[in-house]
């Protein structure tokens, strides 16, 4: 989305909202988990792709942070009753659970098939269009392009990986909590981004990086991740600028 | 909650998304140390750093928005740490008439401020940043001042409203979330000065009443 101009700082939305749906819905059939999994990838790319259109580059950033933040904050106002018990609020839902080892290797494929169709965009027609547009909306509409058609393959790109990873994160843990729309899960990719320059192989590259030194890090002392990712966002108008001068400065050399 | 958020937006040029963690700092404050004049002391010293990083390092209104989520997040985990508890923490006394004291008080500076000279500069520096500048108002200084004075009045807002809540390190995320929308809302109104605080305070009324939404 970054490349249409739109910098997402609600992401935790489209990677929890389909899972979170489908787990309410696992609550009473596994039927109603498909149902409304889908229906929850559907509704939140709708949602993004009519943030993207009604609002401009500054608006969508504040626009996605608050949604995700609205979301965090009446998630746990969900409480279903189940053969007399209650099911939902901040507890959560529970959610069907996959063999470790599948999965991880599901999780790595699909890796790879978002990274490998990631770069034939980029180099492809529409990923071309998708960066007029985010260079300036109005001439690349003045030159022809389908401005709605290529916000919305690139909204639904954007949202192809958020709903895979919310799938396996939720296979994973076999349980899902209204903690899943946070806001360390929403600045997340924004500052694995912001580490790794912009770059996708090295974004997902500091992906990893930021999970294994969140684990060393929350085991010398619970939430001390959290301080390091406020430090980064705090000083990431600085480390924006750095990283993109020494990426300039790299480009040039190579 | 709204009255800040607009005026840190409308003067301070940035969605200022540290006050949630502000406000639930100033309950934190209320449990450990019941005095106003530490939360008090304790906002302004917080404001006031937060309004010299974003001078020094912002270029945009999305750079500043990003920093105060920043800060937001540092409250909330530093908050986090110090709650060593899995249960909410409640005070066993109610400050929150003087809540509504607060509110009035923070009205009448505003009327007080917006119908003095000292009213014109902030009208210019809410209409057009960069035309208040080249007719010599000091934006920074209005800046540096506003969002003290805002960071200051969430703090002691948590402190007074500790009494009616359930204090957790996330506790003013949901207030703040209710100001943006009321903040948003009134906004749609375009007016300034002095006329568009009265406009919010209507708004805040009415979503309370038909809406339930916490100011």
């Amino acid at each position: 989305m970054r490349r249409i101009g739109r910098i997402s700082m609600g992401h935790s939305f489209l990677f929890g909202f389909p899972v979170f749906a489908g787990a309410a819905g696992y609550t009473f059939s596994a039927e109603l988990f498909i149902q409304l999994f889908l229906a929850g990838c559907v509704l939140s790319f709708l949602i993004f792709y009519l943030f993207s259109e009604l609002t401009g580059r500054t608006a969508f950033v504040f626009l996605t942070l608050v949604f995700s933040i609205f979301v965090w904050v009446a998630s746990p106002k969900l409480v279903f009753e189940k053969d007399g018990y209650l099911t939902g609020g901040e507890v959560g839902f529970s959610f069907p659970a996959i063999t470790q080892s599948r999965l991880h290797i599901t999780a790595i494929l699909i890796l790879v098939v978002i990274f490998v169709l990631y770069r034939y965009v980029e180099k492809s027609r529409i990923g071309y269009f998708m960066q007029a547009i985010g260079d300036d909306e109005t001439s690349s509409r003045a030159v022809g392009i389908n401005l709605r058609k290529t916000k919305a393959l690139s909204v639904l790109l954007s949202c192809v990986p958020a709903w895979s990873a919310g799938l396996i994160y939720g296979f994973e843990f076999g349980h899902i909590s209204p903690e899943i729309f946070s806001i360390e899960i929403s600045v997340f990719p924004f500052i694995a981004s912001l580490v790794g320059a912009g770059n996708p192989l090295l974004s997902v590259f500091s992906s990893f990086a930021l999970v294994y030194l969140s684990k060393i890090l929350n085991s010398i002392y619970p939430g001390l991740m959290g301080i390091v990712y406020s430090l980064i966002l705090i000083l990431s108008p600085k480390i924006g600028r750095w990283v993109y001068v020494k990426g300039k400065r790299l480009g040039e050399k190579g | 909650m709204a009255l800040l958020v607009s005026l840190n937006f409308r003067i301070g040029r940035f969605l200022n998304l540290s006050l949630g963690g502000l406000f639930a700092a100033g309950g934190y404050i209320a449990y450990f140390t019941p005095s106003p004049f530490v939360a008090l002391i304790a906002g302004l010293i917080f404001g006031f750093l937060m309004a010299l990083t974003i001078s020094r390092i912002c270029r945009s209104i999305t750079e500043a928005t990003i920093l105060s989520l920043g800060a937001g997040i540092l409250i909330e985990r530093f908050l986090e740490m110090i709650h060593r508890s899995s249960y909410y923490y409640f005070v066993s006394f109610d400050y929150s008439p003087y809540l509504v004291v607060l509110g009035i008080l923070a009205y009448l500076i505003i009327f007080a401020v917006y119908t003095s000279p000292y009213g014109l500069k902030m009208k210019f520096v809410e209409s057009d940043h960069e035309l208040a500048e080249l007719y010599g108002v000091n934006t920074k200084r209005v800046f540096t001042v506003t969002t003290s004075l805002t960071s200051a009045c969430a703090v002691l807002a948590g402190f007074f409203s500790s009494g009616l809540l359930a204090i957790s390190p996330t506790t003013g995320f949901g207030y703040l979330l209710s100001g943006i929308m009321v903040s948003a809302l009134t906004a749609q109104f375009r007016q300034i000065g002095a006329v568009h605080y009265l406009t919010l305070l209507a708004v805040s009324f009415a979503s309370v009443r038909f809406l339930g939404v916490l100011i």
